[in-house]
């Protein structure tokens, strides 16, 4: 873990994993990025649209009996929503993420190495997206994905723009951000994400876990529930 | 990709909330009422006074549908709260969709909790599904025939349309009544599968069949009473063949026992040649005595060539003089005729008496006979009778009772799964 | 119902095997005096 003053206000900016680039600071929503040894804000974070949300920075969890923590979070928006991704510290200092959205959760880490072929065939067809365009016709959702040994078939394909982040990410993550985003699911289960920023395509695996087996600590008291 | 959610801040600054309360803002068609509760996940709500459709992904409030025909109301209200699998939901909107035909009319209630997501509470019909959205991929979704999801085999059930016909709330899609989407849907009671397929998406959910009186008394409502068969309803009537098989087995020893114990002795047999100057005369068998309280069966047998014999009978206690009384009647006759040889009748029969009590007995026989009114030779009649004979006419009662119960609780399944089909099939 | 199965189920083993020690037939007790047809039916001639 280590501390920085945030440029702006001053107060202790954390990043909690050496891999975060990328903070909020919690006071002046200052949009700070660690350099070699200091850091340089690149301006204000405007205030994260509401929502119900039971989570937030600093709630606890378990995955595979392994607890975690959210460190960051990014507030994704589409043409026909809005979703949280939550991004978690495990005990072992492995970074993943939470996807949040309409009260499912799923649990996925960034897949290590060359992604496969499948991947870079698919953003190639999607690509034209993130410039407004339209996706080719081979981009429609329902083709099958080899990812990490399973097969997945992609659901839905989208853009989806960065509305707003918190905490500390692994990228920087300012307001507007744009990323083609293809959702994967397995018949058991299994969850991967592929998404492209423009420079460069991540695949994310995991899998869907029910709110119980989260075991969430920390949580945001939500007024009547 | 024109209509980017914009994420600006509110036009107008907005005290701090608590989250988790819902936030409310007016009509931009009337200014009315709009409330919401999924706040920041519902994409499009409904105004309480208009009816109008309201795409609340922004700050923007676009009109999606204006003003929509005429208000209906739902069984549960919309803000209404329940336990159900032991999860507390509230009731956040609901859409009145109909099959193509409009012949087939069902209602969905979208339920929320901040931390459990959405469920879908199905009505059709007084018989309520509650429907979780499946994160799985279902290869086969859409085939006619078994197929496996989510660890459950499921069977075809019907295929066709389901058209959005009114809808009210919110949800965390832009809901419209112009919504068609293809319909199929698999059972394996209680659960079902529904596979809904539009242009852009596939969404396939998993239900399960829930009592409506559990319903009502989740939302402390009363709902009307569910008529024919569910769809994912688990058949009720189910054959238990442990309560009439134990029956069965217990009637099974006592008849075997009855029939162990029973002593089914002769106590006198007698052949009588009947002529006709036996008319109007009384017979009488050798005495004979019972040690102990049994019933008596009389055995008769005469050949009879179309002809007739009728005793009228009583069994005669000789120290007590009490009487019982039997009858008999016998007749066979034979022929041919038109469609070839017939015969009626049969030259043997017994009678039962009801247990007499023990001591001397004989038996007094009054004859009447066809013969006695013409001349002929003597007709034989032989008349043996049993003391203590075992019964079989009660177990063969008995069984047939016993066995008519899983014989109705089968046909009722077999009637009941003929209505759940009936809503079922292919719609073209 | 499967309640009502059970008393069901035992009213009939217990009035079967009562009429069965006891000497009785359900059936015997049912029947009436039936006289025996005086000649050949109608419908043979």
């Amino acid at each position: 873990m280590r501390k920085f003053a945030c440029p702006s206000c001053g107060a202790d900016v954390t990043f909690r994993s050496a891999q975060s680039v990328y903070a909020v600071c919690p006071y002046c929503q200052s949009m700070v990025v660690r350099g070699d040894v200091d850091v340089t804000s690149i301006g204000v974070m405007a205030a994260l649209p509401e929502d119900m949300s039971p989570l937030q920075l600093g709630s606890g969890g378990y995955f595979e009996d392994q607890p975690f923590t959210l460190i960051g979070r990014l507030k994704i928006g589409w043409r026909d929503g809005l979703w949280n991704e939550w991004h978690l510290l495990m005990a072992d200092g492995r970074r993943g993420w939470i996807g949040e959205a309409q009260g499912s959760f799923s649990v996925s880490f960034e897949l290590e190495g060359v992604l496969p072929r499948d991947v870079a065939q698919t953003f190639e067809y999607c690509l034209p997206l993130l410039t407004g365009g339209e996706g080719a016709d081979e981009a429609k959702p329902g083709f099958l994905v080899e990812l990490g040994g399973t097969t997945l078939r992609a659901v839905d394909i989208k853009l989806a723009t960065c509305l707003g982040s918190e905490g500390e990410l692994p990228f920087a993550a300012p307001k507007g951000r744009r990323t083609v985003a293809v959702d994967c699911i397995g018949v058991g289960g299994e969850f991967a994400t592929l998404d492209h920023d423009g420079h460069r395509a991540r695949a994310y695996v995991g899998r869907y876990v029910e709110w119980d087996a989260l075991r969430f600590t920390n949580l945001r008291p939500l007024e009547g529930w | 990709m024109d209509d980017q959610p914009s994420g600006s801040p509110p036009a107008q600054p907005v005290p701090p909330r608590a989250p988790g309360r819902p936030r409310t803002f007016a009509c931009p068609s009337c200014g009315g009422t709009v409330t919401l509760r999924a706040v920041g996940q519902s994409i499009s709500a409904t105004c309480s006074q208009c009816s109008s459709l309201i795409d609340v992904a922004d700050e923007n409030l676009r009109i999606i549908e204006a003003a929509q025909s005429a208000m209906q109301d739902a069984e549960i209200p919309i803000g209404a709260r329940a336990r159900l699998s032991d999860i507390e939901w509230e009731v956040v909107g609901y859409m009145r969709r109909s099959d193509g035909p409009g012949d087939f009319r069902w209602t969905e209630y979208l339920l929320f909790n901040p931390y459990r997501g959405y469920r879908f509470l199905v009505e059709e019909y007084g018989h309520w599904t509650l429907v979780k959205m499946l994160n799985r991929d279902v290869p086969e979704a859409g085939k006619q025939g078994w197929i496996e999801a989510n660890g459950r085999s499921y069977q075809f059930f019907g295929k066709g349309f389901a058209r959005t016909t009114y809808v009210a709330g919110e949800f965390f899609w832009r809901a419209s009544t112009a919504d068609v989407t293809a319909v199929t849907d698999y059972i394996a009671p209680p659960y079902r599968l529904m596979v809904e397929k539009n242009d852009a998406e596939i969404i396939v959910s998993e239900g399960e069949y829930l009592d409506a009186r559990a319903v009502a008394t989740a939302f402390n409502t009363p709902l009307r009473t569910p008529s024919s068969a569910g769809v994912s309803q688990v058949n009720p009537h189910k054959p238990s063949l442990m309560v009439i098989g134990f029956a069965v087995i217990a009637a099974t020893m006592l008849q075997l026992t009855s029939l162990a114990i029973s002593a089914n002795a002769l106590v006198g047999s007698q052949t009588y040649q009947l002529t006709a100057a036996d008319k109007g005369k009384t017979l009488s068998s050798g005495t004979f005595r019972l040690n102990r309280s049994g019933n008596i069966e009389i055995e008769t047998g005469a050949y009879l060539i179309n002809d007739w014999l009728e005793l009228d009978m009583a069994l005669v206690n000789v120290d007590t003089n009490e009487s019982y009384p039997a009858f008999q009647s016998l007749e066979h006759y034979r022929g041919t005729d038109s469609d070839g040889d017939w015969e009626e009748g049969g030259n043997n029969g017994t009678v039962l008496l009801p247990p007499v009590p023990p001591g001397t007995y004989k038996l007094l026989i009054e004859p009447d006979a066809g013969l006695f009114a013409k001349p002929s030779s003597p007709l034989p009649v032989t008349v043996a009778i049993r003391y203590d004979v075992p019964i079989w006419s009660n177990y063969l009662i008995a069984m047939a009772l016993l066995l008519a119960v899983p014989a109705i609780s089968m046909i009722r399944r077999m009637m009941f799964e003929k209505s759940r089909w009936e809503k079922g099939g292919v719609a073209e | 119902m499967s309640k009502l199965q059970m008393v069901y189920a035992a009213l009939v083993v217990l009035t079967m095997s009562a009429a069965n020690f006891n000497g009785y037939a359900v059936t015997a007790m049912l029947a009436g005096k039936q006289a025996a047809s005086r000649g050949v039916n109608a419908y043979h001639k």
